[in-house]
Order: C-alpha cells, then sequence, then structure tokens
C-alpha cells in the first residue's frame, strides 16, 4: 500500500510536470526509452514468432517420424552424482529420507550397476547415450598420448590456433581452435530431438564442447577456467616458497609491508600478442588487521573481503587489446593475515554472461541463465577439491563453496522445469560427490586423513547433512510434479573410503614391468624417469594401467597379440587380489581385461586393464601424478578421503522411478533407452541397454 | 519561482552571453555534459542499483525465453506477460532518482527554451500581441508601442477568453517595451526586434506557479495586476546540425535530448551507473 501510494504519488507529480515541455534527464530518459524499446522488440520477435509458427509446425509435420503414444509428458531426470546405494538404502531405512522413501513406495526403488570404471564421466557418457565406453570412447577422466606418454584430456579437445597475421607486435589469428567433444556415440537427447522432443540438459558431465539438438544445454564437467585448465587456483602470499603444489594451484608473490600489499592476477595468455604473454590484473590488498578484514582494489573498485570468509563472486576482467576484453569469476579468501599475508583466488570460472568459449547450446542459454538466477560457477568441477586438499582453504569455506554451487544448480533447474511443459529436463548435482571425497574422513573412525582431534565437528554429519538435503529436493520436485510427468532419480556410482593408497607404478617397478633411466629415481611427474625401451607396462590415469605396444606406443617394446595376451593375462593374475601386507587387507580385488570388458568400435583407446580396488583404496596421489618412487601402499593423509574409483561391483549407484519398473538389476545403460521408450520412441539403434519400462505394461503409479 | 528564477536569470544570461553566435548544436553539446554527468551521479545515487540491474536482467532472460521457446506460443506470452510487469517495476525504480534529477533540469530546459526556442522579430516581420485579462475590460485597455514598433490592426476584443489581440509590426531592431494601460493602471512586455541572439519572452506570466516555471524571462504580474498574462508570437527558431534545417521550437531540445543521451550513454560505464 505504502510503495503503492509513493509510486502514485510520484506519477502525479512526474504528469504535471510534463505540461512544462521538458523532459526528464538522460537517465530517466534511458529508463523510458529503454521500456519502450523493449516492449516494442517484445512485440516485434512475438511477431516474428507467431508469424513463423505455423511454417514450423508444417516443417515438423512434414518431417514427423512416426511413435508410439507417449507415456508420459514430461520426464524429469535429477541425477546425484555419486549418491551410494548403501547410504541411501541406511537413511532411507532410518527414516532420514522420507522423500526417497515416498517415491520408492509410489514408484521403484533399486541398485544401480555402475560401468567398469565406476566413475564420473565413463557413467555419465553411458547414461547419455546408452552404450558401453568402447562405443562411447570416454574411459577415465585422463587418456595418455601415446606419442609422448604424457597425460591428456579424455573428453574434450581444446586445440590452438596455428596461423597468424602479424602486425608489429599484434598477432591476428587466422582460424578459431579447434574445440572438439571427444565423447562418441549419440546422446539420447538428440534422438529426442530428431523426433521434436525437446530437451534441457543441465549441468551432465562430458557435455562439453556443446552439441547442438533440439533443446538446451548447459555444459559441465571438463569446462575449463579461464586459463584452460580444469581448475587452477592462485594463493597470493607474503610467504616465501618454492614448492609447487601437487593439484592445481599457482603460488603468486604478495609484495608490501604494513597493511598495503599489491599482487598481479594472472590470466590466460594474450594470443594476440608476440609471445603469447599471461593477461594480467594488478590488485592493492589494504588490510585492517583489527578488524579482520580488507579492501582489495581492481582499478577504481573495490571489493570487501573477511579473513576466513569466502567471498562473493568477483569479476575479473583481463584486457585483451583495447576495446577487447575476456571476464571471469573468481572467489576469494584472505586466509591469513597477521604477520604473513595470504589471499586465495579459486580457479577463474568461465564468465556465463559473455563465455570465452562455447559452454552452452545454444550460445546464448548460459547468458540467458545467468539473466535468470546471476552469477554461477561454469567450471567443470566447480568445487575447488584441490585447494583443501592443499590446506590452503578450510572445510568451512569448501563447505560454503559446495552449498552455494549446489544452490545456483536447484536454482538452474526448477527455473528449467518451471519453464518445460513437455519434454525431458535432465540435471546433475555433483555436490553429493563432492562433499563424500572431501569430508570422508569424518564419517570414518580411524582414518588416516581424519582431522586431529575434532577440527570442526559440524562436519562429522556433513555427508548425513547433505543427503538429506538431496531428500528436501526431491520432495521439492515431487510437490511440482504433473500427472503426466515421470520422475527418475539416479546416481552414476556409489562411495567407499579412500585410506590406502596404491602406487601401481610403483609396483610394476618392483615386479620388473617398469624400468627407470639410470640415475634417476622415479620422483620426477608424469613418468618422465621411466626408460621406455626397457618397460612392459606402465599406469596413467586414475583406472587402469597400459601395456607399452609396439607400433601403438611411441617406444613400445611388446609385440601385438600373443605377447600382449600373455602378458595381460601375467598382469590380472599378479594383481588380482593383490595384498597391503601392513594392513593385511586385499588392495585389489580383481583386474579386468578391456578387451574382454568393452564392445565397439574405440575400445583400443581403453587402458589395458582396469583396476577393480577393495574398499578403502584407490591409486595413490603420486601415481596419479606420474611418480614411480615410493612405497606400493600408503595411507591417504589428504582430505579427499573418500572415493569410487574402486572394483565398480562396490559401488553400485541407486535408481528410483515415480512408476514401477519391469526389469530387476538395472544399469545406468539401460537409462537413456527407458527414457526414449517414456517418450514412445524405440530404443535407437546403437543403445545397448534394455528399457526399464516397457509400454505395455506401463501402468501410472498409484492408477 | 520569481526569486529562483532572478536567481537563474543573470546566470543564464551570463553563460549564453558568453556563447554569443554559437552554433546550437554546439551550444547543447556544451549544456548537456554536465546536465549528463548530474543526471547519472544523481540516478546512481538515489536509485537503487542493484535492483534495476536485477529488473533489467529479468527482461532480457524473457527476450532470450521468446527466443529460445519459439514453438511454444504459451511460453511466449507468459515471457511477453513477465517482461511487462517487469518494465513497470523498472519504471517504478527510475522514479525515485527522477525527482531528484527533474527540477534542476526542468529549471535548465526552461531557461534555454527562451535563448534556443524561438528568435527575435526581424524588421518588416508581424506578431500578435495577447493579452490576457483578469476581468472583462473591453476598450478600456490600450497599446501605448514605442517608435520603432506599429500597430497594424486595432487591439481585438475576444471575450470569451478575456483576451485584447493586437497584430503589431516591426519596423527597426532593438528592445522594446509595450506599455498596456487601463485607466491608471498599467502592464508591460518587453519585445525584442533583431539583434544577436539573446532571452526571449514569448509570454510575461501571471502568479500561476507552472506559467512562471515554464516562462521565466520575465517577472510575473503581481497579484493587484489586472492582467493575467501577455504573450508574443515570436517566430520559431531554425535549428541547423549536419547540414539538416529545423524550424521549430522543439528543435534544439530534439538536439539537447540526443545528446544528453548520447552522453550518458558515453559515460554511464566509466561513472559505474546502471541505467
Amino acid at each position: 500500500m505504502k510503495l503503492f501510494l509513493k509510486t502514485t504519488v510520484l506519477l502525479l507529480v512526474l504528469m504535471w510536470a510534463a505540461s512544462a515541455e521538458a523532459y526528464v534527464g538522460p537517465g530517466a530518459g534511458f529508463a523510458l526509452l529503454g521500456s519502450f524499446f523493449v516492449i516494442f522488440a517484445t512485440m516485434i520477435l512475438a511477431g516474428v514468432s507467431l508469424l513463423i509458427l505455423p511454417f514450423r509446425t508444417l516443417w515438423r509435420m512434414l518431417r514427423r517420424r512416426s511413435k508410439a503414444k507417449a507415456l508420459a509428458k514430461r520426464v524429469i531426470v535429477v541425477g546425484f552424482d555419486g549418491q551410494d546405494a548403501r547410504m541411501t538404502e541406511k537413511l532411507m531405512a532410518e527414516g532420514k529420507m522420507p522423500n526417497f522413501s515416498r517415491l520408492a513406495e509410489r514408484g521403484c526403488y533399486s541398485k544401480l550397476q555402475t560401468t567398469y570404471p565406476s566413475i564420473t564421466p565413463v557413467a555419465w557418457s553411458t547414461f547419455a547415450t546408452g552404450v558401453n565406453p568402447g562405443k562411447h570412447n570416454i574411459f577415465d577422466f585422463l587418456d595418455r598420448d601415446p606419442r609422448t606418454y604424457l597425460p591428456r584430456l579424455s573428453s574434450a579437445h581444446i586445440g590452438s590456433v596455428e596461423r597468424f597475421f602479424k602486425i608489429g607486435k599484434f598477432k591476428i589469428p587466422m582460424s578459431k581452435p579447434e574445440i572438439r567433444l571427444l565423447r562418441k556415440s549419440k546422446a539420447f537427447w538428440k534422438v529426442l530431438g530428431e523426433h521434436h522432443i525437446w530437451s534441457t540438459i543441465l549441468r551432465v558431465p562430458i557435455t562439453f564442447p556443446p552439441e547442438k539438438f533440439y533443446g538446451a544445454q548447459m555444459g559441465a564437467m571438463c569446462i575449463p577456467d579461464l586459463l584452460g585448465t580444469q581448475g587452477t587456483f592462485m594463493l597470493f602470499s607474503t610467504r616465501q616458497s618454492d614448492e609447487s603444489f601437487q593439484e592445481g594451484g599457482m603460488r603468486l608473490p604478495l609484495e608490501g609491508e604494513g597493511d598495503h600489499y599489491r599482487g598481479k592476477i594472472l590470466g590466460p595468455e594474450n594470443i594476440l600478442i608476440k609471445g603469447d604473454p599471461p593477461m594480467e590484473i594488478p590488485f592493492e590488498l589494504k588490510l585492517d588487521r583489527e578488524r579482520k578484514k580488507a579492501e582489495l582494489k581492481i582499478g577504481g573498485d573495490v571489493f570487501p573481503l573477511e579473513q576466513g570468509t569466502l567471498s562473493d563472486y568477483l569479476k575479473l576482467e583481463f584486457s585483451v587489446v583495447p576495446g577487447m576484453k575476456v571476464a571471469g569469476l573468481s572467489r576469494l579468501m584472505l586466509t591469513e593475515m597477521e604477520k604473513e599475508v595470504s589471499l586465495y583466488f579459486s580457479p577463474i570460472n568461465i564468465e556465463p554472461e559473455k563465455p570465452a568459449m562455447p559452454i552452452s547450446h545454444p550460445s546464448y542459454y548460459s547468458t540467458y541463465l545467468e539473466k535468470r538466477i546471476g552469477e554461477f560457477a561454469t567450471l567443470g568441477l566447480a568445487e575447488d577439491t584441490w585447494a583443501l586438499n592443499e590446506k590452503i582453504t578450510d572445510d568451512r569455506a569448501f563447505w560454503t563453496q559446495t552449498q552455494d554451487v549446489e544452490q545456483e544448480r536447484e536454482e538452474m533447474f526448477f527455473t528449467a522445469l518451471d519453464k518445460l511443459r513437455s519434454g525431458c529436463l535432465v540435471t546433475v548435482f555433483d555436490a553429493t560427490d563432492r562433499v563424500q571425497h572431501m569430508y570422508w574422513r569424518y564419517a570414518e573412525e580411524g582414518h588416516p586423513a581424519a582431522p586431529e582431534g575434532a577440527e570442526d565437528p559440524r562436519f562429522e554429519d556433513a555427508i548425513r547433512e547433505h543427503y538429506e538435503k538431496n531428500d528436501a529436493l526431491i520432495g521439492r520436485v515431487m510437490d511440482r510434479l504433473r500427472e503426466d510427468d515421470v520422475l527418475i532419480v539416479l546416481s552414476d556410482h556409489g562411495f567407499s573410503s579412500f585410506r590406502r593408497g596404491v602406487n601401481i607404478n610403483a609396483w610394476l617397478l618392483k615386479e620388473g614391468y617398469l624400468h627407470l633411466k639410470e640415475g634417476t629415481d622415479g620422483s620426477t611427474e608424469w613418468l618422465q624417469d621411466v626408460d621406455w625401451s626397457k618397460t612392459r607396462a606402465y599406469a596413467v590415469g586414475l583406472v587402469g594401467l597400459f601395456l607399452n605396444i609396439r607400433g601403438r606406443e611411441e617406444h613400445g617394446i611388446v609385440e601385438a597379440g600373443e605377447e600382449v595376451e600373455a602378458l595381460k593375462k601375467e598382469l590380472i593374475e599378479k594383481l588380482s587380489g593383490l595384498r597391503d601386507d601392513e594392513k593385511d587387507e586385499v588392495g585389489i580385488n580383481e583386474a579386468f581385461d578391456t578387451d574382454l570388458t568393452y564392445r565397439g568400435p574405440y575400445k583400443g583407446n581403453a587402458p589395458d586393464l582396469l583396476l577393480g580396488y577393495n574398499h578403502g583404496y584407490r591409486i595413490s596421489w603420486d601415481c596419479a601424478s606420474g611418480k614411480v618412487a615410493g612405497k606400493i601402499f600408503e595411507d591417504n593423509t589428504k582430505a579427499w578421503s573418500g572415493d569410487h574409483i574402486i572394483d565398480p561391483r562396490l559401488v553400485p549407484g541407486i535408481f528410483l522411478c515415480s512408476d514401477p519398473v519391469d526389469v530387476e538389476n538395472p544399469h545406468i545403460v539401460d537409462l537413456a533407452p527407458t527414457i526414449l521408450n517414456l517418450f514412445g520412441l524405440e530404443k535407437a539403434p546403437h543403445m545397448e541397454g534394455r528399457g526399464l519400462i516397457h509400454p505395455a505394461s506401463f501402468r501410472r503409479a498409484g492408477a | 519561482m520569481e526569486a529562483l528564477n532572478s536567481i537563474l536569470r543573470p546566470i543564464f544570461d551570463a553563460t549564453n552571453a558568453l556563447m554569443g553566435d554559437w552554433p546550437v548544436w554546439l551550444v547543447c553539446l556544451i549544456w548537456a555534459i554536465p546536465l549528463s554527468v548530474f543526471a547519472l551521479w544523481a540516478f546512481k545515487k538515489f536509485s537503487n542499483q542493484d535492483a534495476i540491474s536485477a529488473t533489467k536482467d529479468k527482461i532480457y532472460a524473457c527476450l532470450f525465453e521468446i527466443r529460445l521457446f519459439n514453438d511454444d506460443i504459451r511460453a511466449i506470452l507468459r515471457a511477453q506477460w513477465e517482461i511487462l510487469g517487469h518494465v513497470l517495476k523498472y519504471q517504478a525504480l527510475s522514479l525515485k532518482p527522477m525527482i531528484w534529477i527533474l527540477p534542476p533540469t526542468l529549471l535548465m530546459m526552461v531557461h534555454l527554451h527562451a535563448f534556443y526556442g524561438f528568435r527575435a522579430l526581424r524588421p518588416g516581420e508581424e506578431a500578435l500581441v495577447i493579452a490576457t485579462l483578469k476581468a472583462e475590460v473591453g476598450n478600456e485597455l490600450r497599446l501605448e508601442l514605442p517608435s520603432g514598433l506599429t500597430a497594424e490592426t486595432p487591439g481585438v476584443w475576444a471575450p470569451e477568453m478575456h483576451q485584447m489581440a493586437w497584430r503589431i509590426r516591426a519596423d527597426l531592431p532593438g528592445d522594446y517595451l509595450l506599455r498596456f494601460r487601463k485607466g491608471d493602471q498599467e502592464a508591460t512586455k518587453t519585445l525584442r526586434v533583431g539583434g544577436r541572439r539573446g532571452r526571449l519572452s514569448p509570454e510575461r506570466p501571471g502568479r500561476d506557479f507552472v506559467a512562471q516555471l515554464e516562462w521565466p524571462s520575465e517577472e510575473p504580474f503581481g497579484r493587484a495586476s489586472f492582467v493575467q498574462k501577455i504573450n508574443v508570437s515570436y517566430p520559431e527558431a531554425v535549428v541547423s546540425f549536419l547540414g539538416l534545417e529545423m524550424q521549430s521550437q522543439w528543435a534544439w531540445m530534439i538536439l539537447f535530448f540526443v545528446m544528453t543521451m548520447v552522453i550518458a550513454l558515453a559515460l554511464k560505464k566509466p561513472m559505474g551507473v546502471e541505467l
């Protein structure tokens, strides 16, 4: 009422003033003109859409392929990355997840078999395409370049520009860098699109770069940060240290004294300038030690900081050339401000409003989401696990970051759900995976990474608390379900403890399958100490090992055929049941021959053997970074204390549906054909899974 | 208002005297700069910038939705409806800074209008002089013209409007004072013929606040005066810009409007203003 009165008075004042034949000044003039322009543009857009609509409808009818009657008008798929079946069942039994129980009672609940290996990029690629990894070509986070033995991203190829037109110190690129999705096969949303069924695909892993289809997509895992990496944080510090971070971080100097410090934020390389120097943004830091606060000054802008508190997003604009900028989003935390001063910058997310590279389909979809829900994280692995692992940030900051990202995702999801009249909506929520990775040490007694004393007792229940949040989310989704909706809830894999790391390369060295160059000790990263002329097997990536095969690897020595088969057999025999004598436990349950595990044209790109670790075991940090030196088994003392890259049989995911299903023991490969069936489509010919709901026996729950 | 105008008149007279016969577009540009800076500052200071930004984002989002869901009539209509709501909110958010921007803008505009909206009579040109009176006086009202001006017609009385009108002709350049007599009462009105560009007064207002605001060039008639207002029909000014000539009292204002908009657009980012 107060607002109405104020507005009325103001309107009267303005109407009266209009008689003075003056205008209201540029600011307000913009508001008026802008408003008229918006309304005009909207009407034009709507008019054009309406005019074109009959032709589009006719075109659709002409192109329409025959399909049976759809069982559902909307299929809503909620994915919780890494939600573990055992934990879910336990909490459901305890009544802590009432909405999951309600959904299970209404439709069904089951464990969901996962892929070999049980790892996010592989499992979600199988979910999307309905095929095994041998057909979709994603076997791990990392692949190796057989010419150099160096690791490379398995899901996307980000090329560089080779040809430039040079003018003085400037270089004008003659082409765009190639960005290519390495996942093969066809996702079910493309099949749906071919039948003109809309899909909104939000943050499903391995969707970068985005594909074109009838629908909208916001990319996820493997979207790089602005530096082009999978997430590099920056630590500006007055502390002198030559040590580099083992994972994803950079130390940068913070110069100054007293309460005033300076630094330079490192941006991407400027390919328009000769020598590709990195772009930089200088900043000043002014401390208020008494109040534990600080001000960060960039240009004329001042950004407030508080010690130990993760800031909001800070927009960083790097100047490429005058008039051209690339922007990113980072969150900051002043980690110390006593004698020494340290300032943390999270990896710089590609800004969704004006992304520096394609991160969504259509290209303006990320802009649309930014306008709708505000700034959000775009980095594939949006939660900075590395900074916590390196003890740069703390559990509280990580929790804040994870929950904020989850909130952004939820807003994205409900925005899309509200707009979806018919079609498919898929959203993957990652926080379950991240929370279990980083807080498992709180939940498991005797975990080597458990904090000494109760570091922050609040996190003892972090995992359970997060599962309950998932439950609440499902409750909100169920409240919005319409009569002809089908809701599917799934996870790509479960979770387990990561107490002991296994350095497979160290084991291969001990067993004589891997040899080091003379005078080296194997402590150099990325297998730089390995003597390839004598090495028969090596491990790169997280899930298995490769044989050094002649003709395939640059310096291969194992002959394809009988020798390879014999070596694989020998390794499988030795690795299956490999014991950790120190703990008197089995470290590896079984090694799997991928030639037998996978089917399809790309299985040759897979590691030759997959390793099915036991509960509590995983590849060690050293082995993952290509170090050969060290013990074969060692305690994991990092915050990253839970994991799932183990024997896939030990970590099934979950599957819930708002309608009963006809098949027992569903597998993640079954989801794509099931979704097609729900829209009245036959399983696509390339798909391998089974439809879990047979149209003939489909009955709506409660009917 | 009278006091305010008496303060502002010498200021605008002095500044415009400096600009002499400069082209109108240049004068508009010079005045547009401080006004734009002030308006941007006031807009930033007195508006809810976050709310404006958020509302604009919502409008953009709806526009994207129209494009995204262009197969879905309901989605398009819903987005349009939502846009309308957001536009109204955007307007409402702009009202508060408008209150601060409007008074100085208005004062500046009305004073500038006296210089650039009209031109002085040229020798040989005719103009209508209309006196609006408070009561019927009929033939009691006489117009006394100084030498250099000639009455072409006797006063014509329009009883319904309480107006007496004369057609006069300018013979010689100069600043004149027209005298209107009713018995022993007198009212005066300035009139300019030829000379450099200067302040003109197409109307000498009465006590009406809005009229005083609109016509600030002369002091208003007193409460006891028998005259409500006196108008002189000066020709509308001709404004040239980029080879185009436009004869309208509003021509300078259009130019001024465009220039303030362009300057504001150029300065909004450096000044960090969300419009």
